[in-house]
């Protein structure tokens, strides 16, 4: 429908076009291709083949799930010294790849970086997505489930509090935090989009539930006055959580002691590795999704690009991260450490260290070269195998720190029983349903801010600071 | 706890007075009633068994007039009847009068409902006694310890004893009496494999058809015993002799000490029996002997003698310690206390006792002609310089002739009557057991025994192979075995009888010194189980008795004139006989010419047979001591060939790996440990193993080393070893997976800084740095409450700081403490695939660690309890508050808080916690993974032993060690109640404590300067373990091990 053009060079004197192809020529056009995402039934067939393996995986999940409660955590492999395994590793991989979402739409935003705009819908219903399937492990991953609500603090007639010293505590706080500002950012910056599809509805039922949901949403200057106040405050608000979610997750390993958990690194490091992971998971559902759905001309060959160079600057930041952590367990002389780290190469679980490694602190450096970032399968796999290595850095740090720690009467070794690895592609399952759903349902980009960043916009902006918004 | 008399009527105490008033409680309610006495509900339990089936066939039939035209409250009542008398006849056919349920009108003495109330009673074990005091809690025995003035146990008590209570609610012990029909005929070649029918019966058939086989004079009657040395067992003997004067009687066990008895009479040319008195000496030489492990009750008097003789708690007075040298083929628990230890080949054993002896200068030994014993200068020299303290002793499956030489060499180092007390042997004229096996045997295969009595033991099962017992036993036209369960020895009789649990039943025996214990029960037999004594008099006697008139009458007998209801009560509450201990026998002469050591056969491989936790294989089904970690291997639910890495490298087999066993056509195939410090060559193999009736826990556990044993040398033999390529997982609980070469070497170097040693020299210098002060202001955790600035109300006595220390240098880490905390606070045990996963319970962990090479490997035992540390690393991690601090400085764990997101467990540096996987209280030990609405339900049976002072933990919570919390309690509110008196230093003792056979467990106040534990922590050489270093400020403190390697300073 459109002729793509390359808007990856970078010439200082001329800024890049964010939104290609005809479509760009036109505030309409963009409301047609986005909402027409929704309106076209029926959606594509890849889109219901997506759906159908998505679905089979949740119900696994369901069932991995009704498994563990109805028996105990004993069908998953942990044992003494592994009290944690794939639940908290899962916990924090999915917490981490949450990033991406917030930090687009609200650290972007506040520094005036409007590429975002194409991806920033998206990303952060990745991020809503994620922190689903991340609170879902913490949930499910306790002995006893059926009173997992003592973890808040709730007036009862136990008259107990939790324990403020626990970082586990500030895990509730902080990820509940996050997802309760990430739904309302997402869902407020979603108001003036929602309304577009309310008034395009065709039928009953979409035309009362986009109408409830945009909140009587009329577009009047008042509206946008209000909301981009809103939208600024949230984006505030939102910006320092970005940097609290991780931090605080890693400091279930930093103020713990085990050798390998105990380190003041972590917080930056653990940042620094979700909004990593954030952005590979972004590109990993960006490539396909424009793909699918003919959304070449808003999520560009520049949004990859853009995307490309912040993994390649955040993989320099953790691969630093990593040497760190061994230099200053040679120089901080202290023996447990530094057979911790020995051990996380050499031991017998090389394998995970060696991975985490190749896949976070090597493979992106092929990022360097820009045939690489614009060869958008390319970026697809690579994007992939960041996935994977993030996800075994945090097996790593948890699982290879727990099975040798102080005593060596009590190390021990770890693998996963069926039921957690069918539990970590159930929670896949999870997360691509709603992904597919929002899809299908929603408006996958931000159109209101899109068009304020169309080449005509931007054009009209610079003579006569004239709105129009559709 | 003062041990009280038991309720005066013989065998209808109060517990059958419940039994039968919450049976009236069933009947006329039909269901049962809550308030009644729950243990009774077990009914129901046995209601899934087949003998329950068979017994309601049996039942009298309803009235079908009456069942029709009742109303629905008589229907109840009749079927509430009927599962309730079924039940308790277990054969059917019983119909025991109503009877009505009544309140103690008096209350019998010393008992308050839910007080519990302690017992002295006894066990005995291969005819030796350990005086015991049982822990009974509303009638139902919970918890075994020693018996303070018993003089073998001493209040220490081994891991058997603190299991045998688990095997008295083991749900597969037999059930009444069973007859089989296996009549055969005596005609043709041998017998055919019949149809066996198994029915249930009664005392009476039994009673009645047995008195009928046997003829007037008893000829063809052949009685087959344990070993045992109980009074009353023996005036029935003489009784039934007397009146069957034509009947034979043997007796076998399968672990004997007959060579030490053989082997002394060899040298002093009379039967008497050796006791070490190791307290006394200074030097102490072990050729092969596993003195303070391998079941043998004697090793709880051994190891607390030895430990006494190290003690090195007081600067001023305590200087010297003993040394021990222990030479053995195997790695024992002795060998990991030893000084110096040499690996050598059990055959070689005796060369070396030969070589000792001629350089000691006993005479009447032929000098070897070159000498090959490394320590052989310094043993001399050590056991000259302290003649009459030493003491040189040899195991007993080392043979006669190595016995005699050790005896020579005693007696030739003035030990005798000093470090080695000879009694006179009881059964002078006994053969030894295999012998009287043999005879046994020969007679039953010629069909002279017509009848055959076997009264306990299982020799079907541990029989020596080359006897062929079972195919004898299937000549004996009518044979009857009595035992605690339908074994494989019951599968072959025609009558099986239900043996009484040594907890249900009167009795007596006699412990090393022939001190008398008497047996008394704590509880109605539950299962109708009757002992042997009682047996003998159903046929001996015309009118039989019950067991408690058999003993006491013996004891009246033992007393003599002063004996009166009175002294009756308090022999009963004592425990012990007084007056009824041996003479130590004289020992004069000693025979001329000692027989000399026999050389070895290098080039083949020497197997080694020793006993471990389930004996010789009679505890096969007690999962507490499946799942006790083996002191050494630190494996659970197995046995191993045990060998060192160099001879598996020679058979070419791995760990894990089933090596093939073959001895002269036996074969068996054995999973492969490599244990370093075993000589190389010798592979060795734990009996009791391999049982194939044993029930459910300790069926196909292992492999069955009987079958490789023969009457040639029940100690060990040569065997030809082959690689299979199979593999068989082993659940050792330390060391789960191989050690990679840098994990290796940091073991190694983290080993001194965990468990440090020192030597005798350096026994009262310090070791650790001086901790870090704190800038801040903390916690005291001594009773104070920080909270509250006054404190002038709390009396100074009531403020308490609790402590611990653990003594390295006595601590043998045989693993007695280990079931004593199990059986105390209620532990479940897991099953082996649960132990692989690494998910054992035991509330403490014997650490066992090798030093230095494989060939010359020290091992070293380091008990790891929860150190309940100042600055516990797992209470501010816990999100909800469940493991806290009390003011008195006990890390505690509130189950019913607790969530379970283990994270205390991961940041606890000593990882002592313990996570409930699943329901480990419920199902069976092979449905873990079922969800729980289908798993079976609750053994009621193995509820009766919970200790109702603690909670039994549900799944998905942590667990740990509390100090034994429940027993500080008890005793605060004892101390409360009389006149708010300060609680005594030793006064509360924790489970491991008090089991412990060395005394290296001490717990108490630190508060109190003066105090045992107070003591310990301020010696010198106590350090907390990865104190400096984390800041944890561990209240549990041990004290570094001291070894005496070099000589003695005094």
């Amino acid at each position: 429908m459109t002729t793509e053009t390359d808007n990856t060079p970078d010439n200082p004197r001329q800024r890049a076009t964010l939104i290609l192809g005809e479509t760009g020529q036109s505030l309409h056009e963009v409301t047609v291709a986005v909402a027409g995402v929704a309106e076209a039934p029926p959606p594509p067939r890849a889109w219901y083949v997506a759906m159908a393996i998505s679905l089979s995986l949740l119900g696994v999940l369901g069932l991995m799930v009704l498994y563990l409660f109805f028996t105990g955590v004993g069908v998953w492999n942990l044992n003494r010294p592994v009290g944690w395994a794939f639940d908290i590793t899962n916990f924090v991989f999915w917490v981490g790849i949450g990033h991406a979402g917030t930090l687009i739409s609200a650290i972007l935003f506040l520094f005036r970086q409007k590429w975002r705009t194409s991806i920033n819908r998206f990303a952060e219903a990745m991020t809503i997505f994620a922190v689903a399937c991340a609170g879902l492990f913490p949930a499910i991953h306790i002995g006893r489930v059926w009173v997992f609500y003592w973890l808040f603090p709730y007036p009862n007639q136990m008259a107990m509090w939790p324990n403020y010293l626990s970082p586990l505590l500030w895990d509730v706080f902080a990820v509940s935090t996050y997802a309760t500002v990430s739904v309302l950012f997402w869902y407020m910056g979603m108001v003036p989009d929602l309304a577009t599809f309310r008034d395009r509805a065709k039928s009953k039922i979409a035309y009362y539930s986009y109408g409830i949901f945009s909140l009587g949403w009329r577009g009047s200057n008042r509206h946008w006055h209000i909301y981009e106040r809103a939208y600024l405050i949230l984006a505030a608000l939102a910006t320092p959580l970005v940097l609290s979610v991780h931090s605080v997750v890693s400091f279930d390993f930093a103020v713990s002691q085990l050798p390998g958990w105990h380190t003041t690194i972590f917080p930056p490091y653990f940042v620094t590795g979700a909004i990593f992971s954030g952005f590979a998971m972004v590109v990993t559902l960006a490539v396909p999704a424009r793909e699918l759905f003919g959304l070449k001309n808003f999520i560009t060959l520049r949004h990859i690009d853009n995307m490309a160079k912040v993994i390649l600057l955040t993989s320099c930041i953790v691969g630093y991260a990593y040497s760190m952590e061994f230099f200053i367990a040679w120089y901080g002389g202290n023996s447990w450490e530094q057979f911790h780290f020995h051990n996380r190469l050499n031991g017998p679980m090389w394998w995970a260290g060696w991975t985490m490694l190749t896949c976070n602190a090597i493979v992106p450096h092929v990022l360097w070269f820009k045939s690489v970032r614009t060869s958008v399968w390319v970026l697809f796999v690579v994007s992939l195998l960041v996935n994977v290595g993030m996800w075994f850095e945090r097996y790593v740090i948890i699982v290879v720190g727990l099975t040798r720690d102080f005593l060596p009467s009590s190390w021990g070794s770890y693998a996963p029983s069926y039921v957690e690895v069918l539990t970590l592609l159930g929670s896949f399952g999870l997360f691509l349903t709603l992904f597919l759903l929002f899809c299908r349902y929603l408006p996958m980009v931000a159109m209101a801010e899109v068009k304020s960043i169309l080449p005509s916009q931007q054009h009209r902006e610079e003579h006569g600071h004239e709105h129009e918004k559709v | 706890m003062p041990s009280m008399t038991p309720p005066e009527t013989p065998n209808h105490g109060p517990d059958q007075y419940v039994r039968l008033s919450s049976l009236s409680v069933l009947s006329q309610a039909g269901k049962p009633d809550l308030l009644a006495p729950h243990y009774w509900r077990s009914l129901e339990q046995l209601a899934d068994t087949p003998e329950f089936r068979e017994g309601l066939a049996h039942q009298p039939a309803l009235n079908a007039d009456e069942a029709l035209h009742a109303s629905r409250r008589r229907f109840l009542q009749t079927m509430g009847a009927s599962l309730g008398l079924a039940g308790l006849a277990g054969s059917g056919c019983i119909r025991l009068p109503e009877e009505k349920l009544a309140p103690y009108a008096h209350r019998p003495e010393n008992r308050a409902p839910g007080n519990p109330v302690s017992y002295a009673t006894a066990m005995e074990i291969g005819g030796m006694a350990q005086g015991l005091l049982v822990t009974s809690f509303d009638g139902r025995p919970i918890k075994i310890e020693g018996n303070p003035s018993h003089p073998l146990n001493r209040g220490a008590a081994d891991m058997l004893v603190q299991a045998s209570v688990l095997e008295l609610y083991d749900p597969d012990r037999s059930r009444g009496v069973i007859k089989r029909g296996l009549y055969r005929s005596l005609s043709g070649d041998g017998p055919h494999d019949e149809q066996i029918t198994a029915a249930p019966a009664s005392w009476d058939d039994f009673r009645s058809e047995f008195s009928k086989q046997i003829p007037a004079d008893g000829a063809g009657f052949c009685v087959l015993s344990e070993a045992s040395n109980s009074p009353s067992l023996a005036a029935m003997r003489a009784k039934f002799q007397a009146k069957f004067p034509m009947a034979q009687w043997f007796e076998y066990e399968a672990v004997s000490d007959d060579n030490v008895r053989e082997g002394t009479f060899v040298a002093f040319g009379q039967n008497v029996l050796p006791v070490l008195e190791l307290a006394d000496a200074k030097v102490i030489v072990s050729l092969d002997a596993d003195l303070f492990g391998g079941g043998s009750p004697l090793a709880i008097k051994y190891a607390r003698d030895f430990a006494a003789g190290r003690r090195l708690h007081d600067e001023k007075t305590q200087k010297g310690m003993n040394r021990l040298y222990v030479i053995e083929p195997l790695h024992t628990i002795t060998g990991a206390s030893a000084d110096r230890r040499l690996a050598c080949r059990a055959g070689e054993i005796g060369a070396i006792a030969t070589e000792l002896a001629a350089a000691l200068g006993v005479e009447g030994v032929e000098v070897p002609k070159d000498s090959h014993l490394p320590l052989l200068n310094a043993m001399k020299t050590d056991l000259e310089d302290n003649m009459g303290h030493a003491v040189v002793v040899a195991g007993p499956q080392q043979s006669a002739e190595v016995h005699a030489l050790v005896a020579a060499i005693n007696h030739k180092l003035h030990n005798v009557g000093k470090t080695v007390i000879y009694y006179p042997d009881p059964q002078p004229k006994r053969l030894s057991h295999a012998t009287a096996l043999e005879a046994a045997v020969k007679r039953m295969n010629t069909v002279e025994v017509k009848t055959l009595l076997i009264l306990g033991g299982n020799p079907v099962y541990n029989a020596p192979e080359d006897l062929k017992f079972a195919e004898a036993l299937k000549k004996v036209p009518y044979s009857v075995h009595l035992a605690l369960h339908e074994d494989e020895t019951s599968q072959l009789c025609t009558w099986h009888l239900s043996q009484a649990h040594y907890l249900e039943s009167w009795g007596d025996a006699r412990t090393f010194n022939g001190a008398v214990s008497i047996l008394q029960p704590l509880i109605e037999p539950l299962f109708e189980g009757r002992s042997a004594i009682e047996i003998l008099s159903l046929i001996v006697d015309e009118k039989p008795r019950t067991g408690h008139n058999i003993v006491r009458e013996t004891a009246k007998s033992l007393v003599g004139n002063s004996y009166t209801e009175y002294r009756w009560k308090k022999l009963l509450a004592e425990g012990v006989i007084a007056g009824t201990e041996w003479k130590a026998a004289q020992i004069e002469k000693r025979s001329e010419k000692l027989p000399s050591g026999r050389g070895v056969v290098k080039n083949q491989y020497e197997l080694v047979f020793y006993t471990d936790k389930v004996y010789d294989g009679r505890f096969a089904n007690n999962g507490w001591l499946q799942e006790l970690p083996d002191p050494m291997t630190r494996l659970t639910w197995d046995n191993a060939a045990v060998m060192s890495e160099k001879t598996a490298q020679t058979i070419e087999v791995k760990q894990d790996e089933l090596v093939e066993l073959t001895v002269e056509g036996s074969r068996i195939l054995a999973p492969v440990f490599f244990l370093p410090g075993v000589a190389e060559g010798v592979i060795g193999l734990a009996l009791g193993y391999g049982r194939t009736v044993a029930g459910h826990v300790g069926n196909a556990v292992g492999c069955n080393a009987f079958t490789l044993r023969t009457t040639g040398n029940l100690g060990w033999r040569s065997v030809k070893a082959r690689p299979t390529g199979k593999k068989h997982r082993l659940a050792t609980v330390q060391d789960h997976h191989i050690v990679d070469p840098y994990g290796k070497e940091a073991v190694q170097e983290r080993i001194p800084e965990l468990l440090h040693e020192v030597s005798l020299a350096k026994a009262y210098e310090g070791i650790r740095d001086k901790p870090a002060k704190s800038i801040f202001d903390e916690h005291k955790f001594d009773g104070t409450s920080p909270a509250s600035g006054d404190q002038s109300l709390v009396p100074k006595h009531d403020l308490h700081k609790w402590g611990m220390a653990v003594d390295l240098s006595s601590c043998t880490g045989c693993g007695a403490c280990v079931v004593a905390c199990q059986a105390e606070n209620n532990i479940p045990i897991v099953g082996k695939e649960q132990v692989l996963h690494g998910r054992e319970m035991h509330w403490i962990r014997i650490d066992r660690y090798f030093r230095g090479e494989p060939e010359e490997a020290v091992a070293v035992h380091q008990p790891v309890f929860c150190m309940h540390c100042e600055n516990a690393p797992c209470e501010s991690v816990c999100p909800v508050a469940a493991t806290t601090h009390s003011q008195e400085g006990i890390n505690m764990m509130t189950y019913n808080r607790c969530v379970g997101t283990r994270y205390c467990a991961n940041n606890c540096p000593y990882k002592v916690r313990r996570f409930n996987f699943f329901d480990f209280n419920r199902g069976t030990l092979t449905d873990h993974y079922v969800p729980n609405l289908f798993r079976q339900p609750v053994t009621e049976l193995i509820e009766m032993q919970k200790n109702p002072d603690v909670t039994v933990r549900m799944r998905g919570v942590m667990e740990k060690c509390t100090y034994c919390i429940q027993r500080i309690e008890q005793t605060r509110i004892a101390a409360k109640r009389e006149g708010d008196r300060p609680i005594r230093d030793g006064e509360i003792q924790t489970a491991c404590q008090q089991t412990c056979p060395t005394q290296a467990i001490v717990f108490g106040d630190l508060n109190d300067a003066e105090s045992r534990v107070s003591k310990l922590h301020a010696l010198p050489r106590a350090y907390g373990m990865l104190d400096p270093e984390l800041n944890t400020k561990p209240r549990t403190q041990y004290v570094a091990r001291v070894r005496n390697e070099k000589r003695n300073d005094e």
